[in-house]
């Protein structure tokens, strides 16, 4: 994956880049927008901080402990919205069941 | 037991080559590891030497040093005492987790006091039960009110026995979590350690939380993120800051084994003579300096920021232990007895660095895990892991 130069626009088709990103992590696996890759057992032990780490400089938003629900990142579907959502400066949902739930 | 003279500390911060103070801490260590414990006030004397978390942003008190900056200052001390480097890995680790997932509440109250070394944090994840499978650890918290009530037992907790805060790794309704917990509170309970194999001056510790209750502004991270995340950071952290120290361990090595070879002469030839010996340090030499390659390119991706840190560091952490476990039992070699007597600094390293081939990631645990990037990087499909990233080892 190529990184953003600096000074370059962030890309704006987010399914796509996150696409590749994870063609490149999990290669030969076949994601759908709306597939659950924690559930399928594809993430291993540092696939949850590669992801976060790529997707604060690859789409440049900040992830923080607020932002910590499965349900922000279970998806290509959602981690694409969370960081449309972030970028539109929103605060990120959260459900009443608090972060995490599986 | 001898006292290091703190502007010693504050030398070896500023100017790497400085070789007295680096010989006079050098001996200290020597004493410590004998006497199985660090000076009272060294933690203090790091922290006014501006070496503990020295990496944290300026807004939570550090230096913001960058990652090859940090990574050089812990080569520096892991070749004078793995021990001395341990309290700069454990209280970077505990920082970099709360400096990644903590609440602005905890960060303004620890960071600033982690950094200069007013409080000294461990970080208390094995279980007897759960050492590489960290997920199957079962110490539990329970809520009651508002508070939270831990119950449980961590086992090789460095620095444990004089540590003032711990960051225990539990779980709430099932779920892995993360909380901070105080020294010396009611059912926290310290037994050191003492006798194992090396890292003896690093007062480890067994320590049962027997129904310690804690406010709930007190638990890191939301449950289900405390391995994953919070756990996480704090390996990263850990795996990266060990294996400079290691590079450095390896390097002291291949110096004392470098003076001792072109001094001793037997026979009329100095052992430095035999093709055999120069051939042994020249191994030393390439695998130092690869070691130290492997470091440096982990810090230039913790420094861009890419993913791939984490496993550049987790092969820079291998790589580096494997070095210095090697190097230093060639220096055992090539010192003879000498390198086998009490006091000897060689037998020290080579005690210590079979410890960090286990530690942050056992060397098998790590080899499954480079096998997994090979076949990411050749793009080949590997059979599901069949665990989720919530639950998997974090190494
Ligand atoms: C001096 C010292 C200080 C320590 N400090 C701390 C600390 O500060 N905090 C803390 O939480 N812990 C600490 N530890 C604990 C340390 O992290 C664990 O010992 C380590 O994680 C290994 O766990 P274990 O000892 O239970 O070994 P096990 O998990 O039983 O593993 C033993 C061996 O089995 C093999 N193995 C295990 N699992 C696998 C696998 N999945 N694939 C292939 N091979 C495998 C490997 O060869 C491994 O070395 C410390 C330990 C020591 C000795």
């Amino acid at each position: 994956m190529k990184d953003q130069p600096s000074g370059d626009p962030p890309p704006d088709d987010v399914l796509a880049e996150l696409r590749a990103f994870f063609g490149q992590v999990f290669p030969g696996i076949d994601l759908g927008a709306d597939d659950d890759y924690f559930r399928q057992g594809n993430a291993d032990s540092l696939f949850a901080l590669e992801l976060v780490t790529f997707v604060e400089q690859h789409f440049r938003v900040g992830i923080d402990v607020e932002d910590l629900d499965l349900d922000n990142f279970r998806t290509l579907g959602r981690t694409t919205a969370f960081v449309h959502r972030k970028r539109a400066g929103a605060a990120v949902e959260r459900r009443p069941g608090g972060p995490g739930n599986d | 037991m001898t006292e290091p003279d703190g502007t010693d500390l504050a030398r070896l911060a500023a100017a790497p080559e400085d070789r007295d103070a680096l010989t006079r801490l050098r001996a200290h260590a020597d004493d410590w590891d004998r006497v199985q414990r660090l000076p009272d006030g060294l933690v203090r004397g790091l922290g006014d030497a501006g070496l503990l978390a020295a990496d944290l942003p300026a807004r939570h008190g550090g230096r913001g040093l960058s990652a090859s900056a940090l990574g050089t200052l812990c080569a520096r001390l892991g070749g004078v005492c793995t021990a001395l480097r341990s309290v700069v890995t454990v209280q970077g680790m505990v920082a970099a987790a709360l400096s990644r997932w903590g609440t602005d509440e905890q960060r303004a109250r620890l960071l600033p006091a982690l950094v200069r070394g007013e409080r000294l944090a461990a970080f208390a994840a094995t279980e007897d039960g759960a050492g590489t499978e960290l997920s199957a650890v079962e110490a539990e918290l329970r809520r009651d009110g508002t508070d939270l009530v831990l119950h449980g037992t961590k086992r090789w907790v460095s620095l444990g026995e004089i540590a003032d805060v711990f960051l225990v790794l539990a779980r709430l309704d099932g779920k892995p979590a993360t909380v901070l917990v105080e020294a010396g509170g009611a059912g926290v309970c310290v037994d050191p350690v003492r006798g194992q194999l090396g890292l003896r001056a690093a007062h480890v510790a067994h320590v049962r939380f027997d129904g310690v209750r804690l406010p709930a502004r007190d638990q890191v991270a939301p449950a289900g993120f405390g391995l994953s995340h919070v756990v996480g950071t704090a390996l990263d952290h850990g795996r990266f800051t060990i294996a400079w120290g290691c590079a450095g361990m390896a390097g002291t090595c291949l110096e004392l084994a470098a003076r001792h070879t072109a001094a001793r002469v037997q026979g009329g030839v100095r052992l430095s003579d035999h093709q055999a010996v120069r051939a042994a340090l020249g191994r030393g030499l390439a695998a130092v300096a690869a070691a130290r390659a492997l470091c440096l390119r982990a810090a230039e991706s913790r420094q861009d920021g890419t993913p791939a840190a984490l496993s550049d560091t987790v092969v820079a952490k291998y790589t580096a232990a494997r070095t210095a476990a090697d190097v230093s039992q060639d220096a055992v070699q090539l010192l003879g007895a000498a390198g086998c007597a009490p006091g000897s600094a060689v037998g020290r390293f080579f005690r210590d660095a079979r410890i960090t081939q286990l530690i942050e990631g056992a060397e098998l645990v790590a080899e499954v895990r480079m096998g997994d990037l090979a076949l990411r990087e050749h793009a080949v499909a590997r059979p599901a892991a069949g665990r989720t990233a919530a639950e998997g080892a974090p190494w």
